[in-house]
């Protein structure tokens, strides 16, 4: 008994260095801002108790209610098209062709590449007089567009934009997923006569439902953060307002009118939303998963 | 195993050792030694490219004229990027002696007393530094009767032209448009050329500026008379935006962008048409000419002041405007000095030395003329340096001709805001191209509803 006692120590001893960091810069500062959320600070003075006066003044704002619309238009359309373009794309690398590592690189370096970066070259690649993608677009005879500042395109572009980044990094694990399922089970299914649609739909598609749960529920959580490519493409929030996401609106709220606790109101609704749809994910979607 | 597990331990309590001692070194009030027992004067500014570099040179010529103080300047990136290091440093109490900063955040200041007042430093000296300051600039930092900040970087916007491209259409390339009605002719002529003229360039067009461009609107609402937050009789404060002048300010852009001979770009976009040779006139700041003139090589361009229109007696009741004459209000921009009050006698003594010291007359006439922001004193723009530098380069004169019209936004805690807000509608007017009523009055709605709440 004694004896494991001292073998507890050292393990906790290990975790000590992941504990404090945890402890210091996630747990704190959740807990932290939850509280700052009951008050009015500016930072600079004292902050002055108003209750749930923040969450109220917040579900009457309709800049907030736009802000969520937009962060759950780019969410609904950003993930599907994730995990059906990262599922074409892994499939294809999953067969034995040459060069393949190639291939396997070339999608992964916009993961790798700072979001930052990615997001001045689309700038030029949308712009509306010398862009790239309307210079493609006149070869096929389709007039140009002012992609950021057209209130209906904005928002596609930044889609568009960010599902291309992202690919890299579903297609791996939907790779690795691939990988996992039994090659017999193809053979058994060729021997029966089934054509490439049936053994993807019921070999393929079934087996791969714990991968694609896994992508989903984290794209989903990830697309509910979108930032970075909005604050970089569209400042201000896009065309009126048409790219204003939750996180780059909470952000504006402390950093540029320095209300800080209406803005991590803001932060902790979108926290309870993300933790709801997890939550869904987890109890109704995870039944449909085959964990085989 | 047992010893890697102490061999982490220990390591583990050294780095909070060493991590606790060097914040408490930090802490120490610290007469600081650098070259000596000079006192470090920490200095956080926001000058980036080639104006961090004449900052940097002036800096460094401070420090050399002098053995009590040593300024530590540091660029924190971008106005935006400074504010909320200030802020976050205030919090923590580590705060820096001297910051740029705009007019609202020093209210903020005020209000929690983070700051020194200058008039007790400015009454130990001998000179009349206040009568000296140019007037609006000394009004936009006074704050109940009292001079809170001290005027640093102030610029203005004025009208860049391509001369080359006005001398090719057949107007005269030694002068901009005076008025906004000969400017919309102007525009007309340069666009019309380029599109008639077999083989010219048919994307040129007259006019740009950038979208949902606030600090126009309000140039231009000041040029046609009207007037942007007053108090109203009930002692509300209330916004000029429903009034004529708004709607004529805004009607003016529309009509130009209707007629298709100006463009509206995001950020920079303007700018760099203009280098590019793409666009006409643009209006900018001043200080915009330092970061282009290097890139504009294809032709020659000239600085005009910004144009300014000609009211007829009913139009002229704001209290700066005339009938009859070219009414060219403009707006300032640009930040303030702040000298925080950190505690300690010395620095704060140090901060006001090199604050004089900067914006003295021939330092603050040799900023302003590498730079193109406004000098602080009447006695810099009356320098010789200044009257040389204008004498060599006659882009540099718009400013002084618009000294005498400037005025500034709005100080109020919610003018950010605001600003947001109405950029929000300046956008909408020129997006969905409606009439210039409906945005202004619901863009007044809007504001006075945020005003209604707001205290001077």
């Amino acid at each position: 008994m004694a004896n494991k006692r001292k073998k507890d120590w050292g393990a906790y001893l290990y975790l000590m260095p992941t504990v404090v960091i945890l402890v210091a810069f996630h747990v704190l500062p959740i807990f932290y801002s939850l509280a700052v959320s009951f008050y009015e600070w500016d930072l600079i003075g004292q902050p002055e108790y108003v209750g749930v006066g923040n969450y109220s003044r917040l579900f009457d704002d309709p800049m907030f209610y736009k802000s969520l619309w937009n962060t759950v238009y780019y969410a609904a359309v950003s993930v599907p098209l994730s995990i059906l373009f990262s599922l074409i794309i892994a499939m294809l690398l999953n067969n034995p062709i040459s060069a393949i590592g190639l291939y396997r690189t070339i999608y992964f370096i916009p993961v790798i590449t700072s979001i930052n970066a990615v997001a001045i070259v689309w700038n030029f690649i949308y712009h509306p007089d010398f862009g790239l993608l309307n210079k493609i677009l006149a070869i096929f005879s389709i007039d140009p567009r002012a992609w950021l500042q057209d209130p209906a395109w904005a928002m596609p572009a930044i889609i568009f934009m960010s599902v291309w980044k992202g690919l890299g990094h579903n297609v791996i694990i939907f790779l690795a997923g691939l990988q996992n399922i039994p090659r017999h089970l193809y053979e058994a299914a060729r021997i029966d006569g089934a054509s490439r649609w049936q053994q993807f739909r019921h070999i393929t598609w079934p087996l791969l439902s714990p991968t694609t749960f896994f992508i989903f529920t984290i794209s989903t959580i990830g697309s509910f953060q979108v930032f970075s490519q909005v604050y970089m493409m569209t400042p201000r929030g896009g065309p009126l307002k048409s790219t204003m996401v939750v996180v780059y609106y909470l952000y504006r709220k402390a950093f540029e009118q320095f209300e800080f606790g209406y803005a991590l109101a803001a932060a902790f609704v979108l926290f309870m939303i993300i933790f709801a749809c997890t939550l869904f994910n987890k109890l109704y979607l995870e039944k449909k998963v085959h964990y085989s | 195993m047992r010893n890697f597990i102490i061999a982490t331990f220990i390591c583990w309590i050294l780095v909070i050792g060493l991590i606790i001692q060097d914040d408490a070194q930090n802490a120490r009030p610290s007469d600081a030694a650098i070259g000596g027992d000079k006192v470090e004067v920490v200095f956080w500014h926001a000058m980036g490219g080639p104006l961090g570099i004449v900052m940097n040179d002036l800096v460094d010529r401070y420090n050399k004229s002098q053995n009590t103080y040593f300024v530590k300047s540091v660029n924190m990136g971008s106005y935006d990027t400074l504010a909320k290091k200030v802020l976050a440093s205030l919090v923590a109490n580590e705060a820096p002696d001297i910051s740029q900063n705009y007019e609202t955040l020093t209210k903020k200041f005020i209000k929690h007393s983070k700051i020194v007042c200058l008039d007790d430093l400015i009454a130990s000296e001998s000179e009349d530094v206040k009568g000296d300051i140019i007037p609006v600039l000394l009004e936009n930092n006074t704050f109940d009767g009292k001079l809170y900040s001290f005027p640093f970087n102030k610029s203005v916007p004025v009208l860049y032209y391509n001369k080359t491209m006005f001398a090719k259409v057949g107007l005269d390339p030694n002068r901009g448009p005076e008025t906004l009605d000969e400017m919309v002719e102007y525009c007309r002529k340069i666009t019309k050329y380029h599109q008639e003229t077999p083989g010219a360039d048919r994307s040129v067009y007259g006019y740009g500026c950038s979208k949902a461009n606030v600090w126009s609107f309000l140039n231009r609402i000041i040029q046609c008379g009207g007037r942007i937050v007053y108090d109203g009789p009930d002692g509300v404060m209330k916004s000029g935006f429903a009034e004529a002048p708004a709607v004529k300010a805004l009607k003016f852009l529309q009509d130009m962008l209707r007629e298709g001979i100006a463009r509206e770009g995001q950020g920079f976009d303007h700018q760099n048409d203009f280098i590019a040779g793409k666009v006409g006139m643009i209006e900018s700041s001043i200080v915009s000419k330092v970061f282009m003139e290097a890139d504009i090589k294809a032709f020659d361009y000239g600085i005009a002041p910004l144009p300014g229109q000609v009211l007829g007696a009913a139009e002229a009741t704001q209290p700066s405007t005339a009938a009859g004459v070219i009414n060219r209000g403009v707006i300032l921009s640009g930040s303030n000095i702040n000298i925080f009050n950190n505690g300690d006698p010395k620095k704060v003594a140090g901060a006001w030395d090199f604050v004089k010291w900067f914006t003295s007359t021939d330092v603050g006439a040799e900023w302003a003329v590498r730079t193109t922001y406004l000098p602080v004193r009447k006695s810099s723009v009356d320098s010789d340096i200044v009257k040389k530098a204008l004498e060599e380069d006659a882009n540099l004169k718009a400013p002084f001709v618009q000294l005498d019209y400037c005025h500034f936004e709005p100080r109020l805690s919610v003018w950010f805001e605001i600003r947001d807000l109405m950029a929000d509608h300046l956008e909408r007017a020129t997006i969905d191209m409606g009439p210039a009523e409906l945005y202004c009055n619901q863009m007044a709605a809007d504001v006075d509803a945020i005003l209604k709440h707001a205290t001077r």
